[in-house]
């Protein structure tokens, strides 16, 4: 399958004025493809995932997945929110249970909890299946969270900072689980993802698009990070670190950018 | 620290001594705090309140000799309280059933507005159009005294009893409504996400999201509508005559017993007392035990 985004862009609306977020973006991902977003705030990579999701449409231009367009939420594409947002009264498992019950309606029921209990049990939570989010760590609500995912067995992935608001070890478990599901687990072939941190961005990634707010490109470059995988930190650490410290020079003469950015930061309702 | 436990008080150095746990003699008196502290205390507190309640209204009844002072007050309660739930012919009734009459025409009015409240106020909260449409009318409304309406009321109805209820659920309405949908239009923007993405029918949105999301201001809308209908039940049934509280009231100052008016009070308030705890335990049952996340 193919995604497509060609000539996108949106707008939003400002007290005195238009930001235009995206400026005429064309992107091409092949399945089989990891690609993460970067950039700082405000330069439209969640608004350019919030897209893809369907959660909003674009002023212009067009996307496609498989030359089919996209207008709307759909099964194919699921989604992983910075904030877990799982339901607060339901269960981790009845979480899960629901998104997929809504997202596949045709679905036979034994399959759906077959689904639901494989993808609950490949992030180690099968266990706590019972818990309330509230009895639940960050860490076990983002698991959850990716589970059901999962487990609505979409084509594309989207996932908007999933692990920024973890600490930095379970950050590390759950980016190597994520790879993990998506590469073995899952039918999933394409994984689009928003990061904040460089580091992640190409330990994960095929390709990192480095995006930029006003008045440069849209999309600033697209790296390759042609590493083989299972990656190791290890290994490939000079590797990593020399696209680590490219990124971090694209990224770093932002100038005004940082501050108008800061201000500008938009997330689509 | 098991040093502490084997060791002689004596033989500890001060510091060890507070590091090691709990200093003995328990733990000191919180700087700042009134010595008189716990239940005892609110108590103790509660009854200093009550007393210059009743000090100055004893005061009031020497000065003004037709007001019935706490003593008569007291007898007149024993009187109504030693034959409450008398059913003679008329308006001989006992002080249990004319408050049952109350309670019954406060509960069918509250049911009323709260059948019809909660949908609506759901649908305000979840649909801006219809927010837009409903909230002047309701901001115009709200602010006119449910008693305005008892002469409509009774003219639709020809039945006073039942103009009341129709009264007490106009009254109950509002503040259902408005809690409601405050409470509906406030989910979050990720929960949204979440029904957009993972495609929930309005069903699974009603039951997952906005319900569960709304429970609390529901509740809390509840409560006051509770609160403003015993407040109204009263001056409603001194229009409508009958059986109740408030009409006994009336009925006992025509007769110029007023002992039995200041009665009537006292149970008034204790009874939305009860009714104020039952919802406010009701508030905590339903509250979200953490943030949402």
């Amino acid at each position: 399958m193919t995604l497509a985004l060609q000539g996108v862009w949106k707008a939003f609306a400002l007290k005195h004025d238009v930001q235009q977020v995206l400026r005429g973006v064309d992107l091409t991902v092949q399945a089989g493809t990891f690609v993460s977003l970067t950039g700082h705030s405000g330069c439209g990579k969640s608004t350019l995932v919030n897209l893809v999701g369907g959660l909003s449409r674009p002023d212009a231009g067009t996307i496609t997945l498989d030359g089919a367009p996209v207008v709307g939420p759909g099964p194919d594409r699921a989604m992983v929110f910075q904030n877990y947002s799982l339901l607060p009264r339901l269960s981790l498992v009845r979480n899960v249970r629901a998104a997929v019950g809504s997202a596949r309606p045709q679905q036979a029921k034994g399959r759906s909890d077959e689904v639901t209990e494989r993808y609950l049990s490949a992030v180690g939570l099968w266990e706590a299946r019972d818990r309330k989010p509230h009895q639940a760590s960050g860490g076990m609500l983002q698991r959850t969270a990716v589970a059901r995912a999962f487990a609505v067995e979409p084509r594309v992935l989207l996932l908007d900072e999933p692990f920024a608001a973890l600490d930095a070890f379970t950050r590390a478990r759950l980016q190597a689980q994520l790879v993990d599901l998506w590469r073995s687990e899952s039918d999933t072939e394409i994984v689009l993802m928003v990061t904040h941190g460089i580091d992640e961005a190409v330990f994960l990634s095929d390709r990192v698009v480095v995006m930029g707010a006003a008045p440069r490109p849209s999309i600033v470059e697209i790296l390759e990070v042609s590493i083989p995988r299972p990656r190791d930190r290890v290994t490939h650490a000079r590797v990593l670190e020399g696209a680590q410290a490219h990124l971090h020079s694209l990224l770093g003469d932002g100038k005004a950018d940082d501050v108008r950015g800061q201000a500008g930061a938009g997330r689509v309702a | 620290m098991s040093l502490a436990v084997t060791l002689p008080e004596a033989l500890i150095e001060p510091e060890r001594r507070s590091a090691g746990g709990a200093p003995p003699g328990g733990p000191p008196a919180l700087p700042g705090r009134h010595p008189l502290r716990g239940a005892a205390a609110s108590v103790a507190l509660a009854a200093v309140g009550f007393a210059a309640l009743v000090g100055v209204w004893a005061l009031i009844s020497w000065r003004t000799p037709s007001i019935p002072g706490p003593s008569a007050t007291l007898t007149e309660m024993r009187e109504l309280l030693r034959d409450p739930l008398r059913d003679g012919a008329g308006n001989d009734k006992g002080i249990f059933i004319q408050l049952r009459g109350s309670l019954g025409r406060v509960f069918k009015g509250f049911l009323l507005a709260t059948a019809v409240g909660i949908p609506f106020g759901l649908v305000l909260g979840a649909s801006r159009l219809a927010w837009q449409a409903a909230n002047p009318v309701i901001q115009l409304l709200r602010p006119v005294s449910p008693l305005a309406w008892f002469p409509i009321w009774l003219t639709m109805f020809q039945d006073a009893p039942q103009a009341a209820v129709w009264t007490i659920f106009l009254t109950a309405l509002w503040p259902t409504v408005i809690n409601t949908a405050a409470g509906a239009a406030s989910v979050p923007v990720d929960q949204r996400n979440v029904a957009a993405v993972f495609r929930f029918g309005r069903f699974a949105y009603l039951r997952h999201i906005l319900l569960p999301h709304s429970l609390p201001s529901i509740v809390t809308g509840l409560r006051l509508s509770m609160g403003i209908a015993w407040l109204v039940i009263v001056a409603t049934e001194m229009l409508a005559g009958g059986v109740g509280i408030g009409f006994f009231v009336w009925d006992s100052y025509n007769a110029l017993n007023l002992a039995k008016v200041i009665c009537a009070i006292g149970i008034i308030g204790v009874v939305g007392l009860v009714l104020d705890m039952v919802f406010l335990r009701l508030g905590r049952l339903v509250s979200p035990s953490e943030v949402h996340r």
